[in-house]
Order: C-alpha cells, then structure tokens, then sequence
C-alpha cells in the first residue's frame, strides 16, 4: 500500500538549493521554507499562548511609563465591545489580538468642537486584530474613566509596538537563509566581514524597518532592512506566522521614488524570472525532464525521459473547467500560469515543490506540484488548483490534478484537461494503442472514451495502453480511488489523437479549450478528432479530462476549503480532490 | 467630503449627468468637462437619471441602467463586439467612447481585437470601430492587452488613449495615444510608456497627461502642448506611490478623475485595480478609491482619503 509523505528538510538545506541566481544580479527570494529559530520567537509564543488562554485575549503593552497611558489601556481592555472583538463571532474563539500603541490623542484624532475628545484628556489606544487584518482605534477620556469612541477598520495595520520591532529584527537576524544570502553578497563585494556581524543598519532608529505588505496572505509585515554599501537587504518578517516571507536585494540611492519590496511584488518577480522566463531541468531517481510554468497552460513538463529512454514530449492541463449544476451553462474556463505576462487567471505565487514519495520510510519516486491560486481564495467564486506530476523508481510515472476548492457551490464539477505528447517508442516507429473490453483491441482512428467502472478494466485497473514492436510500452491506469490519495475516482474522458508535427494542436500555450460548461465529452479535446484520422504509424497524443464533483457538507468535504481559527489567527483547512491516471511500463 | 454629481462613481456605474460643469479652480482644471447624455437614451425610453455598467461579468461590455426604481437597462445588439471594456467617456455632443480591456479569458477579447477604440453614436446608438490603434508585431499571450484606458480633454477635442500592446517583461512598448475626435487621426503620441489609467488636467505651467504606471503603483505625469499633443522634450514626472501612503497597496492606478467637493476645494480620485500583464477574474476583491487634495505646488501630495470602490 502506497503511503505518500513529505520528508523535513531543514531550512538551510533547502535554501541552499534554491539558490539558483546569479550573486550578481543581486538576490530575490519568496519561499515558504524560511524558519528562524530567534529565541525572541519562543517568548513572544509563550506570551500568546497564555492570553489566547485566558478570559481576555488581547495581549497588553507592559513596557508604558505613562501612568495615563496606562490607565488608558486598562479601561480599553476593560469594555466589553473590545473584549467582544477578540472573539471570532459564531464560533466564539479567542482570536489573537494585541495592543500597539498608547498615546495621548492628537488633534487629528478628535477633529472638529463636537469630538468628545475635543477638551478633554484623551488618549488613543491601537489593537491590532491578526484574525480580521483589522485596527481598532479607541479613544479614551481619562477623567471619566471611559471609552468614547471606538473605529475599526478592516485590512488596516497600525505602527508596530516596540515588542513587535525588536521581534521582527530577531527574526530576521537568526533566519539561516538572511545570513548565508548577506555572505553571500559580502564575498561578492570582497567585504572580509562575516554575516552574523553585520546588523540591520540604524537598527535602534525607524527607519531600519521598513513598511511593506503582505497582501496576499493578509499578514501584518515589516522589513528590517540591512544596508550594505550601495544596497539593501530588504527582510519581509512576517509578524503573523512569525517567520521570514521573502528576501530581495535593491539598490540605494537611485533616483525615482525609493523601492518598496512586498510580498506580491517580490512573489511575482521571483516565480517570473526562475520558472517562467526559464526552463530548469532536473535529474533524479532515474528520471530527467525540464519544466517551466507557462502564460496558460499550467505546469509544463518536458522532455521526459527514465533511464535516458524518452517516455514523453509534453505533459500540461492546458484548462480547468468548472461547472454548477445549480444553473445552466453557469461556470468557468480557469487558464493556470505566470503571475506576470501571462493569460492565466489562477496564477502560480510560489515555485514548484519538489519532493521525495516515500512507502514505509522508503524513497520510491518523487513528486513535482505547482500549486496556483486567486488572491482571494478561498471566498466564494475563487480557486486553488494544484499541478503534480509523480515520478517512480520502478519506471510508472502518473500526472495528477488536484483541486482545493471552493468554487462558488458545493454543486460543482471540475474537469481539468490534461495533455500528454508520448515520445516515440523505443522500438519501432510509433505506439500502437490498445483499449481493454475483455480483452485488449486496437484503437486504429482517433477516437475519445468514457472511462468505465473498475470492473470493465483490465486486471480491474488498465482501460488502455501503448504499445510498441516489442510489447513494451505503457499501461494507463485510471483512477477508480485507488491510489490512496484522497481521490474519489476519475470518471474520464479519455481521447486519443494525432500528434502532428506540422500542425499546433495544443502543442504551444492555447488560450481556452472548449467551454466550461459541457457535462458530456465535448470538453474540447474532440475539435481535434474531427475527421478522425488513422492513429497507426504515428506519435501520439493523450487528453485526459476526469470529472470531479465538489461536497461541501461536513464530513464528506471534497474540493473543498473552509477558514479556521488556529492559535488565534486565521488557516484555511483544504479538503483536496486528486484525480489522474498512472502510467505503468508493461513488464515483459 | 461630498463630490459633485458629475464626478461621483458608485463602483463600477458612473452617472450621465447633463454637465453643468465648472472649472475647479484658477490653479488647476479638468479638461474633462463638456459630456452630454447620448441623445439614443430618450429615444429607447429609458428614464433618468442613468448610469454606463462596464463591469458586468455575465454582459460583457457596455449597458445604460436605469437608476430608478425600475432599474431597466439597454444594451444594443452592436455592442458585443468589445467583449470586456474599460470605463467610457463621452463627448460634446454625447457620443461614447469605449476600449476593450480583456478579463477572465480572451474568448470575447481575442488578442487582434485589443487594440481599438470602439465609438457609441448618440443620435442612434449604433457601436462602431472608430480608430485602429498601430498593431505591433509581437503580439501573443504573453501579453494579452492592448487599449487600457480611454480620455477626454474637451478644450482639444482629443481623446486619449492609453495602450500597453506589444509591451513585453524586458521592454516597454507601450504609448499614450492623442487623437482628434473630428477627424479621427491619431496626431501625437508620447514615448514608450506603459499607462494603465490617464487623465489630463490643465495646470499653470500648461497641460498635463496624468497616468498610473502599469508596472508600479506610481502616478506620473507628462506635460503637453498647447494643442494638446506630446512635449518629448520633458522628462516624465514621478509624483507619488499608493504603495507610499498609509493603509495604500501595491496596486496600480486604473483610473484618474479630478474634481471639486462644494466647498470648491480639488481633489484627485485615484482608483486601483491589479495589474501584473495578465488576465484577472478574482470575484470579492476589494478594490479602493485615493482621494488626493490636490496641492497647490502640485507636488507636495499629503495622505489621502482611502474609501472602498
């Protein structure tokens, strides 16, 4: 029984093999493999674990010298509307909330004589609410011991409390991949310092940290930012997950306005310029490819080859379609691909995982998954799909479609459309294909095929294979749910037609294929069927569009997403649907 | 702050006011300010007040709706033709203009359809091509867009349109188009700048074409001569960053608008959108509107007034 786990790797490992840049063009990093071990981390961790613990969640400033800021922050943390906004409003968990900042209110805090605040002595106390992304802004009369005024306002971060600075700068200062990227540049440079010496540049001033955004995850960011000669080190920490969210190199003092580095920006541009404007290869477990994310067709894998024989050309889901039953012809045409410069509407944030399959602590094969989403996922209408290609030691190699939800209903069909460019074989010219119906019969035109129950398929798992003059070849084996992954079954659409080498049927990005909408095989795989043309004597193109219905009723959740309360912040809990054939070599 | 009719935008409708427009002011003024209602919205029937809808996602392109109760709407069978389009401005005489904008996929935006400005008759309604922008030779998926953004400068009659076509990640080919609405030739254009959103103001130092760049969050902006065409003899000018203003983003500008609240002080509305070179169709996004007092240096730009689109 096959059992698929993700080994550890530590941080430092991980990063070292990302390094894929030239030290001269001046690093750009975005990665989710950072891990700081600042022990500031484990402290402030403490601290929230005991207020998410304790009746009144938000975590208060204790460094105030100020007998009324004090006093200011009692009675804001004593009313009940703040207490109230600390708790997640149906489920009723403590949300992660903290104080930011005490201070006597300003002019522009209480503008205009009917302000309550207008003679009095008011102070303005900020909570940063990391659940909602929100600031709450209270305005507190001190003499009457009362909160007259309350603002909230969503996607809105307030100055960061001097707890949160020197965290993020303890963060960054013991992130591994932060100290071995400034080494990195130090050596460049022919600068004799090492890298643990070097501290963010005016780092007891403001202006060592620099705003910045995390706009996709809804994170609370700042930037220490360390200056070394003409450039700086921006740090992205995110105060949310507590960890480092990117790294990018910008130069100092040019002229325009000064840079800005944030998560989207350095995402787009670190995905851009490593996977789409460039085509890497890999060799492993027996395998070599190269891969690249395309402008609209996904995850592209290329040149595929096991023990140096070529097995495929291509391999894509160059759509995916998604349906409601609730309402005809209602649904979309997603198109995957390039943050930038591309016709994709679900787009890639991060780089592709590559990871090892292991089966009882063994390494069996390996995995390569891009995953692409919308910014707004996973509210309504707004999708996450997931891109995987597994490759075995035994030779079998399987393309995986995995979507995490979560649609506008829970009505939905997914169908992405898969394309795959056998090689020649290894013997002889060209593939014969075969289709299992008790036994197995040439399929001599191009045609298309409903992948039938468990019971029509060979052996219970074969619905066709490719073989060459020596009976070698490929079996294809549909997913009946087999494979332990969560996926319920393909129900495919299964087409098989001519690789022309002097026709693009799909072989380049194509902007949609077929619509939406259609429940029957008519998915557009079938455009290129007609007229049929004979299959014999040449290469071979496999479509393959299973059809996946979405649940979103408690327990059977399937291409699903719900948001979460965990440790006080917000999580997305994914309930992913897997579909995609294996490709098994026939053994003599 | 309260914003005269003219100028106020509920999302994606805008209002067809009869402009009873008035200079902003002595300093600085909009040059868009002679639209009149399309003479066609009475002969259909439809009863004012009204609004244009450009961002339907089921109907793609333009729609008149009504803004009363009844809330009827009008769309002519011509109209199809632009697949998904950007806001519109209209002319002395009520005539609409329009560009494509690709959204979600390019089926109804086809790549070779993105780079025109498409005119609605006021007399009869009627859609028509009404200037082809230059077809660059590059064009493939890689880059989807061509025509951004669409405006007016009353005092020259020319429209203004901004267009991205054939740019690519390592050169910048887009440009700024000025064309005469009489006769329908394309008269200047600027340098090689990617513009998602423009607008043109007079200032005293003369006319200003004000654009959001499409590969930043900045605004800048590029003076004009006195006809209205480019002066490339002056550098652009940078003039601020949504990323540099408080609770701002990493959005680009997708619209420009100035305007006087009643007290007679001016304001520039910037509305953002995000814009990476690729299609986008993310539903619940949350897009918002900067309000800018406009300095009287037209430099020293404070924080603004952020409010949701």
């Amino acid at each position: 029984m096959l059992s698929m786990s993700v080994a550890a790797q530590t941080s430092a490992n991980r990063y070292a093999s990302a390094q894929t840049f030239d030290p001269a063009e001046l690093a750009l990093v975005a990665s989710a493999f950072f891990d700081s071990t600042a022990p500031e981390k484990q402290n402030y961790r403490k601290l929230l674990e005991q207020a998410l613990e304790s009746d009144s969640p938000i975590l208060a400033l204790d460094s105030l010298d100020d007998s009324k800021a004090k006093k200011a922050q009692e009675i804001v943390l004593a009313d009940e509307r703040i207490q109230q906004s600390a708790f997640e409003p149906s489920s009723k968990q403590a949300l992660r909330s903290e104080v930011m900042s005490v201070k006597p209110a300003l002019p522009g805090d209480r503008p205009g004589s009917n302000s309550p605040c207008w003679e009095k002595d008011c102070y303005r106390v900020d909570i940063y609410n990391f659940f909602f992304n929100a600031t709450i802004s209270s305005l507190v009369d001190i003499e009457a011991g009362a909160v007259v005024a309350i603002n909230s306002m969503s996607q809105s971060q307030p100055e960061l409390s001097d707890r949160l600075k020197t965290l993020a700068v303890a963060i960054a200062k013991h992130e591994p991949a932060v100290q071995v990227e400034m080494q990195r540049y130090l050596e460049f440079i022919g600068d004799a310092r090492r890298a643990e010496n070097v501290t963010p540049l005016m780092v007891d001033t403001k202006s060592s940290l620099k705003d910045t955004l995390c706009e996709r995850s809804r994170h609370l960011c700042v930037a220490p930012t360390y200056v070394l000669g003409d450039k700086a080190m921006w740090v992205i920490v995110d105060l949310t997950d507590m960890k480092v969210a990117g790294l990018r190199w910008t130069d100092v003092g040019s002229s325009g306005p000064p840079p800005i580095v944030t998560e989207r920006i350095l995402e787009n541009e670190f995905v851009f310029k490593n996977f789409c404007e460039k085509v890497n290869q890999i060799d492993r477990n027996g395998w070599s490819f190269d891969y690249h994310i395309t402008s609209s067709d996904g995850l592209r894998i290329g040149a595929a080859k096991y023990q140096s024989v070529p097995v495929f050309d291509s391999a894509k889901v160059v759509d995916w379609h998604v349906s409601y039953s609730a309402k005809d012809k209602f649904g979309y045409s997603d198109a995957t691909g390039c943050p930038m410069f591309s016709s994709a509407v679900v787009v890639a944030f991060d780089e592709p995982d590559i990871e090892p399959i292991l089966e009882d602590g063994k390494e069996i094969g390996f995995f390569i998954s891009q995953e692409f989403q919308q910014q707004s996922w996973p509210s309504p209408c707004n999708y996450r799909y997931e891109e995987r290609y597994e490759f075995y030691n035994d030779g079998r190699y399987r393309t995986a479609m995995v979507g995490h939800g979560r649609g506008c209903g829970s009505n939905g069909t997914y169908r992405p459309v898969l394309r795959l460019d056998f090689a020649a074989p290894q013997k002889g010219d060209s593939y014969n294909v075969e289709q299992w119906s008790e036994k197995w019969q040439a399929v001599t035109q191009e045609a298309w095929f409903a992948q039938g129950p468990r019971s029509s398929l060979s052996s219970e798992r074969f619905s066709h294979r490719l073989v060459d003059e020596d009976q070698g070849g490929y079996l294809i084996e549909p997913s009946s749910g087999q494979f332990n992954d969560g996926g319920r079954g393909d129900n495919a659409f299964i087409y098989f037609t001519v690789n022309h080498p002097d026709k693009d049927e799909g072989r380049t990005d194509l902007v949609t294929l077929g619509s939406c909408c259609n429940t029957n095989f008519e998915q557009g795989p079938e455009k290129f069927l007609q007229p049929a043309e004979p299959l014999t004597g040449e290469q071979i193109t496999l479509w393959y569009v299973p059809q996946i219905s979405n649940d979103g009723r408690k327990g059977s959740e399937y291409c699903w997403a719900e948001n979460q309360v965990v440790d006080g912040v917000l999580k997305t809990k994914t309930w992913p649907c897997v579909a995609g054939p294996m490709f098994v070599p026939i053994k003599e | 702050m309260t914003i005269k009719p003219f100028t106020l935008f509920l999302g994606s409708l805008s209002y067809l006011a009869l402009a009873g427009i008035t200079p902003v002011n002595a300093q600085v003024s909009n040059t868009y300010n002679c639209a009149r209602m399309p003479l066609f919205i009475s002969k259909v029937g439809l009863q004012q007040p009204v609004a244009i809808d450009t961002k339907r996602l089921d109907l793609p392109g333009v729609t008149i709706k009504e803004l009363s109760a009844k809330k009827r709407s009008y769309r002519h069978q011509t109209w199809r033709i632009t697949g998904h389009v950007s806001s519109t401005v209209r002319d002395g005489l009520g005539n609409i203009y329009v560009v494509p904008v690709p959204s979600i996929s390019l089926d109804i935006n086809p790549i070779e359809r993105n780079n025109v400005v498409y005119k609605i008759a006021s007399e009869t309604g009627l859609m028509e091509k009404f200037v082809q922008l230059p077809k660059p030779s590059n064009l493939d998926q890689s880059n989807p867009f061509g025509t951004m953004s669409i405006s007016l400068d009353c005092s020259t009659n020319s429209l203004y349109v901004a267009s991205v076509a054939g740019s690519t990640p390592a050169q910048v080919n887009g440009r700024v188009y000025q064309i005469d609405i009489k006769t329908k030739q394309i008269i200047s254009k600027s340098a090689p700048i990617d513009a998602v959103g423009v607008a043109v103001a007079d200032t005293p130092s003369g006319k200003r074409l004000y654009y959001g760049d499409a590969r930043s969050s900045s605004l800048y902006s590029i003076a004009l001569n006195q006809d209205g065409s480019f002066d490339r003899s002056q550098q652009k000018r940078y003039e601020l960053s949504l990323l540099h203003v408080k609770n701002g983003d990493s959005t680009q500008i997708r619209k420009i608008n100035f305007f006087n609240d009643q007290a007679g002080k001016l304001w520039m509305r910037l509305s953002d959108t995000e814009f990476s070179f690729r299609l986008a169709a993310e539903t619940n996004r949350q897009y918002k509107n900067y309000d800018f007092a406009v300095p009287f240096d037209l430099k020293s730009w404070a924080d603004p007034v952020i409010s949701n689109q």
